[in-house]
């Protein structure tokens, strides 16, 4: 893992977004973390990253966002560069119950795993730590 | 004079004549051959087969009288509407009693018209193209006003050739009444989308109560986490929030409970319902926001009460006027006119703002749906207009939306003319509506 983790939280959520912050810095006291309410900000924000070690390792997002939900968000995302973005970890971290959705992400290509709210030091560390470039 | 006993003479007179005239011819011919016993033993002859056949005859056509009375009672008492008429102009040459219900005439009066007289010019249209074709097909289906009553009918055509009993070909039509069976299978089909929309709803509903509950009860889990070994000025934020968030799961619940309450259909009584003091009830509910926002508001009841579930009328109020207040535009003072009129199909509510207003080509088909927002602000959960959609198709309300970014938003309501009930003849308004 890099030294000093760049994280991205995109969630609509304010509350759940200050707990994900306290238990990553938690977790990982040198991470930079930076949080969205606007997943068209958070993308905005990806595409204008020209390196990849500028690019976040970790990002957890959520699926029920207004004027874009998750899968949306990842549509977008993946035209994004494979050469930027192959060292990021995709995480969907969600309160849903609904095995579809679960599912979906647990076998979609570019989400490394399915995260149950709320994110948690024990749930941080069983993450697949990704190879960085 | 009957068949057996003409057949039976006719025989004898020719039988009788063929002897006697036989025998004299033979006794020119031959004379020595002359023998009057010949001649009596075969008038005998002739007396015992003409009998015999009377007997044959009678019985046979006695048989036949048997099956024609069968077959008319068959054809006259038949439940299908059955008529047969002539080749080529199609004249009604008999009818049967369904066949006179069917048409709503007497036999008299059927019998002898044209065909083409009796039906109504678009059926006689339909039926002279399939007689052009030739008869086609099983039949033809058609529908019938009939009064307030539309038939859905099934013709079916056989041909009749000439034959003993009928001096010329003819047409048999039978009318076979499908409405029953018609008005069973729309049953089925509206029970069936009916199902189908509610196992969708339900579906939705499930996701409802995942986002709705969880995500309050799993900030509240994850800020307890936090609290646990947070310092002094980290506690004070994680307290607002679980403030927060335990007020999220008290409107969530308070939501859901109205959601699963108009589902449920609640029986409770009809009343009628004054709107003006309704109004005036969720203005009061709204106090805080309007005294802060201070809305320009004018109300026209031209019809003054409407009769349905009044808490359920006042939650879409409150939904509607929150809505408005919520997503007013920062460029101007917000406005909000509510109407009542009288139509024909009912009291028509309208409920117009000045605000954000709605893109209803990018959102349209969702703008009913649990969890979904419209507006890049991050307030609410997305279920305001669900519920209303919820509480309207419970009450038999017809809602639509007109509306355009930035020009405010029209809800219009039309609530179907109801009868006031009694405690006792309380009963849920389940009809489903168009969106």
């Amino acid at each position: 893992m890099a030294e000093s983790p760049l994280v991205f939280i995109v969630d609509d959520d304010p509350i759940n977004n200050f707990i994900c912050e306290k238990m990553i810095l938690r977790a990982w006291q040198s991470a930079q973390v930076s949080s969205f309410t606007n997943p068209i900000q958070a993308l905005e924000k990806l595409q204008a990253v020209t390196a990849a070690d500028a690019f976040p390792s970790y990002l957890f997002l959520d699926i029920n966002m207004p004027e874009m939900d998750g899968w949306e968000f990842l549509a977008t995302y993946e035209q994004i560069p494979d050469t930027l973005r192959h060292g990021c970890a995709i995480y969907i971290l969600s309160s849903t119950i609904d095995p579809a959705d679960i599912d979906r992400a647990n076998h979609y290509h570019l989400v490394s795993g399915f995260v149950s709210k709320p994110l948690t030091e024990d749930k941080i560390a069983a993450l697949h730590i990704p190879d960085c470039a | 004079m009957k068949p057996a006993l003409w057949i039976s003479l006719l025989y004898l007179v020719f039988g009788s004549v063929w002897i006697i005239f036989s025998d004299q011819l033979l006794a020119l011919l031959a004379p020595e051959q002359r023998s009057l016993p010949q001649t009596l033993k075969g008038l005998f002859y002739v007396v015992l087969t003409a009998l015999l056949l009377w007997g044959l005859v009678n019985a046979f056509w006695r048989h036949i009288r048997q099956q024609e009375a069968y077959f008319r009672l068959l054809f006259a008492e038949n439940p299908l509407a059955m008529w047969v008429c002539e080749v080529g102009a199609l004249q009604i040459r008999d009818v049967n009693q369904a066949a006179c219900r069917l048409w709503q005439r007497s036999p008299t009066e059927l019998q002898g018209r044209l065909w083409s007289d009796i039906l109504p010019a678009p059926q006689a249209l339909l039926f002279q193209q399939w007689r052009d074709q030739g008869f086609p097909g099983e039949g033809l289906h058609f529908s019938l006003n009939q009064g307030e009553v539309l038939r859905h009918l099934f013709m079916a055509h056989q041909p009749m050739p000439q034959s003993l009993g009928r001096q010329q070909a003819s047409h048999l039509f039978i009318v076979q009444d499908l409405t029953e069976r018609v008005e069973a299978q729309r049953r089925q089909d509206t029970l069936t989308q009916e199902l189908l929309a509610q196992n969708a709803d339900l579906m939705a509903f499930t996701s409802l109560i995942s986002h709705l509950l969880r995500v309050p009860a799993a900030n509240i889990e994850g800020l307890l986490v936090l609290y646990g070994q947070a310092s002094e000025s980290e506690r004070q934020h994680i307290i607002d929030h679980l403030h927060t968030s335990s007020q999220d799961l008290e409107v969530a619940i308070q939501q859901l409970n109205h959601i699963v309450t108009a589902r449920q259909g609640v029986q409770m009584p009809l009343e009628q319902v004054d709107l003006a003091a309704l109004f005036a009830e969720v203005q009061g509910m709204l106090a805080e926001p309007m005294a802060a926002l201070r809305p320009s508001i004018q109300l026209d009841f031209q019809v003054p009460h409407v009769v349905t579930l009044r808490a359920s009328l006042r939650t879409i109020f409150y939904q509607l006027f929150s809505n408005a207040l919520r997503f007013r535009s920062p460029e101007r003072t917000l406005s909000l006119a509510v109407t009542s009129q009288s139509t024909p199909e009912g009291v028509r509510l309208s409920f117009r703002d000045n605000g954000l207003g709605l893109d209803l080509t990018r959102y349209g088909e969702q703008l009913f749906l649990p969890y979904k927002r419209f507006h890049p602000l991050n307030y609410g959960k997305g279920l305001g207009l669900y519920l209303v959609a919820s509480l309207c198709r419970c009450l038999g309300i017809q809602l639509s939306v007109d509306s355009q970014p930035d020009q405010g938003a029209v809800f219009s309501l039309l609530l179907p003319d109801l009868p006031i009930q009694s405690p006792h003849e309380a009963s849920p308004v389940t009809e489903k509506v168009s969106e």
